[in-house]
C-alpha cells in the first residue's frame, strides 16, 4: 500500500512538473513576438479599418474633410477624428506606445505644427522626393530578407498588394518623414545662417555635440510653436480627452 | 684600443635594447581593432517598418610585458547613418562588455561601460551625416598571462519606439 502511494506520488509530481514546464514554455513562446508578428497585427487592423487609412492619407494631403470629422484646426490644418482613431488603433492593437487619447492628440498636434512650418517655408515634399524615399525603402525590402518578411506579413494580413503597401500605408509614413526632415534641415540651416548654430564639418571631432545642439534647437522651435498654439475643440468631440499639453513634446 | 671602444659601444647599445625588452615591453605595442555593423529592424505605430545599420568600431593598444599580456588605450564608437529627422527615434547604445578571450573563447578579463569615459583617446574622422550614439575611451587594462588572445566587444542597442529593434551585437578583433 505504501509502495503504491509512493508511486502515485511520484507520478503526480512528474505530471505537475511537466505541466509547469510546458505552460512556462507556452507562455514564453506566446510572449516572444517578432517584427512580422507586429506588422501582421497592424496589417489586420488596416484591413478591418480601410477608411481610417484613406482618410489619414487625405488629411496629410490636405483634402477636404467633413466638418463632423474635424476635431480641431492647427493653424490651417484640421485634425480629423479618423486620423486620431487610425493612430490610436495601431498603438492599441500592437500594444506599443501610449495609446491614450491625450497622447495621440498631442502627437498629431505637433505633427500638424511641423506641417504648418513646412507650408509657411514652402517645404512640402514633391512627389519626386516621396518617390525617392520610397525607392530607398524598396531597395531595403529587396536586399534584406528580414525586411521582406515583415512587410510581406503586413501585406498578407491587410490584403494589400505590395504596390498598394508602398502607395498607401508607406506613402502616409513617407510623406510625414520627408516633410519632417525637410523642416528640420531648413530650421538648422536658418539657425546656422543667423549665427545661432555651428555647422557640421567633415571630420570635426565636435560633430556629435553640434548634432545635439541642432536637435535641441529644433526641439525649442517645436516647443515655441506649441506654446503659441491655442486650439478650439469642435463641440461634437468635447467629451473626449483632447487636451493640449504644453508641458512636454510627444513626438 | 679603437676596436675595444667599438665593442664597448656595441655592448651598451645591445644592453639598452635588452633593457627595453625587459622593462618596457610596450615599446612594441600594436593596435588591435574590429569594426562592423548589424541590421536592426523594427516596427512603430507612428512610422511603420524602419531599420538602421548600427555600426561599431573598437580599437585597443595591446602589448606584452613581464610575462603578461595587456590591452589598454581603448576607443569605442557606435553610430548610425539616419536620413530621418529626430522625430523618428535613432535609439541608444552602450557597451555591453569588452572581453579578452583565450583560444577556447573563454573570457579571461572583462571591462564594462563603467570603466569608460566620454570622448576618444585617438583622433577619428567623424562623419557629419552620422549620428554617434557612443564615443568613449578607457585606459583600464584587459590583462592575463602572456598567450594568444582576441578581444570581443558587445554593443547593446535599444530603440523603445520600434518593437523588435533592440539587440546585442558582437565583434571580434583578430588574435594577438
Amino acid at each position: 500500500m505504501r509502495k503504491k502511494l509512493l508511486v502515485a506520488g511520484v507520478i503526480t509530481g512528474l505530471c505537475f512538473v511537466t505541466f509547469i514546464t510546458s505552460s512556462y514554455q507556452y507562455s514564453y513562446a506566446d510572449q516572444k513576438k517578432y517584427v512580422e508578428d507586429y506588422t501582421k497585427i497592424a496589417g489586420n487592423y488596416v484591413k478591418n479599418n480601410p477608411e481610417l487609412l484613406s482618410k489619414s492619407i487625405g488629411a496629410i494631403e490636405n483634402k477636404a474633410i467633413n466638418n463632423d470629422d474635424v476635431v480641431t484646426n492647427v493653424g490651417s490644418l484640421p485634425i480629423s477624428i479618423s486620423e486620431i482613431k487610425f493612430r490610436q488603433g495601431l498603438r492599441q492593437v500592437t500594444g506599443i506606445g501610449d495609446s491614450s487619447t491625450k497622447s495621440i492628440f498631442n502627437t498629431l498636434v505637433e505633427e500638424k505644427l511641423i506641417f504648418n512650418y513646412a507650408i509657411k517655408n514652402n517645404l512640402l515634399p514633391t512627389q519626386n522626393e516621396i518617390n525617392n524615399f520610397i525607392e530607398l525603402e524598396k531597395s531595403v525590402y529587396s536586399k534584406e530578407e528580414k525586411a521582406k518578411k515583415a512587410i510581406d506579413a503586413f501585406c498578407l494580413a491587410s490584403g494589400m498588394s505590395l504596390d498598394d503597401y508602398w502607395n498607401s500605408y508607406e506613402y502616409y509614413n513617407a510623406f510625414r518623414a520627408v516633410t519632417f526632415k525637410k523642416a528640420y534641415d531648413n530650421a538648422i540651416e536658418v539657425g546656422i545662417k543667423k549665427g545661432e548654430l555651428k555647422s557640421l564639418e567633415n571630420g570635426n571631432p565636435k560633430n556629435p555635440e553640434i548634432s545635439k545642439e541642432h536637435e535641441n534647437y529644433w526641439m525649442n522651435i517645436k516647443k515655441d510653436m506649441k506654446n503659441k498654439t491655442s486650439l478650439t475643440i469642435n463641440k461634437q468631440h468635447l467629451n473626449n480627452d483632447f487636451t493640449l499639453d504644453n508641458s512636454k513634446l510627444y513626438l | 684600443m679603437k676596436k675595444n671602444k667599438s665593442i664597448k659601444y656595441l655592448f651598451i647599445v645591445v644592453l639598452t635594447l635588452m633593457l627595453n625588452f625587459v622593462l618596457a615591453g610596450n615599446v612594441f605595442a600594436t593596435d588591435v581593432f574590429t569594426t562592423g555593423y548589424t541590421y536592426h529592424q523594427g516596427w512603430s505605430p507612428n512610422w511603420g517598418y524602419k531599420a538602421y545599420n548600427v555600426n561599431t568600431y573598437y580599437t585597443g593598444n595591446q602589448y606584452e610585458q613581464s610575462g603578461y599580456q595587456y590591452v589598454d588605450g581603448h576607443d569605442y564608437l557606435v553610430w548610425i547613418s539616419s536620413s530621418y529627422s529626430p522625430e523618428i527615434s535613432r535609439g541608444a547604445a552602450q557597451l555591453g562588455s569588452l572581453q579578452m578571450l583565450n583560444t577556447s573563447d573563454s573570457a579571461v578579463s572583462t571591462l564594462y561601460q563603467s570603466s569608460f569615459s566620454p570622448g576618444s583617446y585617438r583622433s577619428f574622422y567623424l562623419d557629419p551625416n552620422a549620428t554617434y550614439l557612443v564615443i568613449a575611451h578607457s585606459y583600464s587594462w584587459l590583462t592575463s598571462y602572456s598567450g594568444t588572445y582576441r578581444a570581443k566587444v558587445n554593443t547593446i542597442y535599444v530603440n523603445c519606439d520600434f518593437t523588435g529593434m533592440d539587440g546585442t551585437d558582437s565583434y571580434y578583433t583578430p588574435y594577438f
